[in-house]
């Protein structure tokens, strides 16, 4: 449809922030980045909502300033999950092909998808995503298997569920506003989609979004996703745990981390000391420096350490090299990519955001709004899907006089 | 981690879309609270607009409609001073000024310009009437009068005889102005059953078709419509389509000449030939041509009561 937009709300309801970025879809095949808002989160712990009411309060603040900064009123929301409650595994099925001359059919294709998608949860839990995970055909691996000769055809998707109720409290909170949400986007799928390359993702990569109360993963290789999590541990764990080592308020341990701190102490630091407030006067004092990156670098080690327990044999340095790339908020901790590259035994750089996107949205803490309005135009042009006619003319002219 | 369960039953694996949103249900914040009443207040005030554009426009039509009537001019009042009169018939002021007698001192805003034009337009001859104030001191009426295509005598209560004209909308009226000569040549109704009203007979049907056919024989032949006396409609009710409906004219040479109600061009070409052939074999005396028959026509003489057939 000519002149055809849609206004897209990528939220990101996070531990430490709210996050709603605004997206005008034009003719269902490009993205104008029309509005930002942001609200300190509240009633979030670890990616779950504690007190919705709370949680309601910071994510309807930061929808209506993103509403407010970008003047339009918003479509379709977009939402991002994490926490530690969403579980991925290898969903795979395998089904005969039908046709006596075997080769395979649509039916075929549609059996297998269905085969793969139906195993039941277990009570309380529903599926995010499936994603893709290739096909097989008498146990090689193909692109695309209609017309192929075979006997058996096996297809795999990585599926990611979450609790139920974690979830609805999420939408929820959001259909509070008035909005109802369209997609649920895990947001380690969110930010690994911006800061990765089509190339990075069929050579294999590790993408680790550290955030302030989780961190999540998603390993590529093939191009396909082959594991992926999230750990309810972020930086403000790192921040609690230099708050309660250093008997420090957690204000003051955000601003001792974020100033001084360093993932791994180097032998630099022994004697180095910093002054806990900085301006000298009653109450400030030293605090010695190696205290401050131990406890930063038992805590990274710990997470790291999680993170590649949890890949298990997935991880391989060699069937990932294009290595671990880093993102999220918490990814601006000093030091960090050494302890990635020492853990991982492959090279870790920080993720950049694409250049299409301006400035002010460049910080890693972005990546995953960022992503939720990729997902939104990738999803558009593949599927077309619901191209709503913005409704434009007199009627719209009319409605904004009353803005 | 943990693993699901194997399936159990195909294709009902929950997914996060079975969830069922409550948009908009509970707006649990004050700024949820706000967009919602902005939301509806923006559409409370298109509708308000839409509505007050609605009501302006209705008005404005109204006061266009009734203008002469809202409008009060200020200024000092004039009297009438004269009264100019258009009219595509035969009436004239003298006519006007039977139905309408000012006097000299008589404001020109003080008129009844509605009651005029009803006046006006209950003669009969008037077929609408439009007046208008011009300013500063003349009244414009301007006439459309319906145009005579025949006549009907109406019998009175003592047996008193008055002629009367029928339009071809099928208006019958007292005609005022008419010259005599064309009163003359038109020719008579006959076979219609007249209703009186309140203001004059109710309008007789099929008055068009006649017309037409009047119409097309003056024109096409001319001294064939001068041979025509009468116009029965005994047969025809006005409409076209009923099975045996016919238009007889009385003719002074001819007879009765019997037309179907459709296909007049064509019956008239048939007469017109009809007409010759009789002229030219010299046959005096013709009862009746009846043009019905589609593409043949029955001529009865007077005189014979053989049947030929063209």
């Amino acid at each position: 449809m000519i002149g055809s937009s849609k206004i897209i709300g990528a939220v990101e309801i996070g531990s430490s922030k709210v996050a709603v970025l605004v997206g005008e879809i034009v003719d269902g095949d490009s993205l104008n980045i029309i509005g930002l808002g942001e609200s300190p989160s509240h009633g979030v712990k670890k990616g779950e909502i504690v007190d919705f009411k709370a949680a309601s309060e910071a994510t309807h603040d930061a929808l209506a300033r993103a509403e407010q900064a970008s003047g339009a009123s918003i479509d379709e929301a977009y939402l991002s999950q994490s926490g530690g409650h969403l579980r991925g595994f290898l969903n795979t099925a395998t089904v005969n092909v039908s046709s006596s001359s075997s080769v395979v059919s649509e039916s075929d294709l549609t059996r297998a998808n269905q085969e793969a998608k139906a195993k039941q949860l277990q009570e309380s839990r529903v599926y995010l995503h499936h994603i893709h995970n290739g096909y097989q055909l008498d146990g090689r691996s193909v692109g695309y298997p209609l017309g192929m000769d075979g006997s058996k055809l096996s297809l795999a998707y990585w599926s990611i569920h979450a609790d139920t109720q974690k979830i609805k409290d999420h939408i929820h909170v959001v259909n509070a506003f008035g909005l109802k949400v369209d997609e649920v986007i895990v947001s380690g799928l969110a930010s690994s989609i911006t800061v990765t390359s089509e190339d990075e993702r069929a050579q294999g990569v590790l993408v680790i979004d550290f955030g302030s109360g989780t961190t999540d993963y998603v390993l590529y290789q093939n191009a396909f996703v082959c594991a992926s999590g999230s750990i309810p541990v972020g930086g403000d764990h790192i921040t609690n745990d230099v708050s309660l080592g250093l008997r420090i308020s957690r204000k003051q341990a955000e601003s001792l981390k974020i100033e001084f701190g360093h993932c791994q102490v180097s032998p630099g630091d022994a004697g180095e000391k910093v002054w806990l407030i900085g301006d000298k006067m009653i109450g400030d004092r030293h605090l010695p420096k190696a205290a401050i990156n131990q406890i930063i670098e038992a805590r990274m080690s710990e997470l790291l350490q999680l993170i590649k327990e949890e890949l298990g044999e997935q991880w391989n340095p060699k069937l990932a090299p294009a290595g671990v790339i880093i993102t999220g908020g918490a990814s601006l901790l000093s030091g960090l990519g050494e302890m990635v590259e020492a853990v991982f035994e492959q090279s870790a750089h920080y993720g950049l955001a694409p250049s299409w996107v301006r400035e002010d949205l460049t910080a890693p803490s972005y990546s995953t709004v960022l992503g939720l309005l990729h997902y939104a135009l990738t999803g558009q042009t593949r599927y077309q899907a619901r191209t709503q006619q913005r409704k434009s003319g007199l009627w719209n002219r009319m409605a904004k006089i009353f803005n | 981690m943990a693993k699901p369960k194997r399936k159990t039953r195909k294709g009902t694996a929950p997914s996060w879309r079975a969830i069922k949103q409550k948009r908009g249900k509970r707006a649990v914040t004050f700024t949820a609270r706000l967009r919602k009443f902005k939301f509806f207040a923006r559409f409370a005030g298109i509708g308000a607009t839409v509505l007050g554009v609605i009501i302006v426009g209705l008005l404005c039509f109204y006061l266009i409609k009734t203008a002469t009537d809202f409008f009060h001019l200020s200024g000092p009042p004039k009297p009438l001073g004269r009264v100019v009169m258009h009219t595509n018939g035969v009436l004239d002021e003298d006519w006007l000024k039977e139905s309408f007698r000012p006097n000299k001192s008589t404001n020109l805003m003080d008129i009844d310009i509605r009651g005029l034009k009803k006046t006006l337009e209950s003669s009969g001859q008037v077929r609408s009437a439009m007046i208008e104030r011009q300013f500063p001191d003349a009244l414009v009426v301007s006439l459309s009068e319906y145009q005579p295509v025949a006549k009907v005598a109406v019998r009175g209560k003592k047996k008193k005889t008055r002629i009367y004209l029928v339009s071809k909308e099928g208006a019958v009226y007292e005609g005022s102005n008419y010259p005599r000569a064309t009163l003359e040549h038109l020719p008579y109704l006959d076979g219609v059953e007249l209703k009186q009203t309140k203001r004059g007979f109710r309008p007789i049907g099929g008055m068009e078709v006649v017309s037409e056919l009047l119409d097309l024989s003056r024109r096409s032949t001319p001294e064939l419509y001068a041979d025509w006396q009468v116009i029965s409609l005994k047969n025809y009710s006005g409409d076209s389509a009923q099975v045996g409906a016919t238009i007889s004219i009385r003719t002074r040479s001819m007879g009765e000449i019997i037309f179907s109600p459709q296909d007049l061009q064509e019956q008239l070409d048939r007469l017109d030939y009809i007409v010759q052939y009789i002229k030219d074999e010299r046959i005096r005396k013709v009862k009746r041509i009846d043009l019905t028959l589609e593409d043949q026509a029955a001529v009865q003489l007077a005189i014979q009561t053989n049947v030929r057939r063209r």
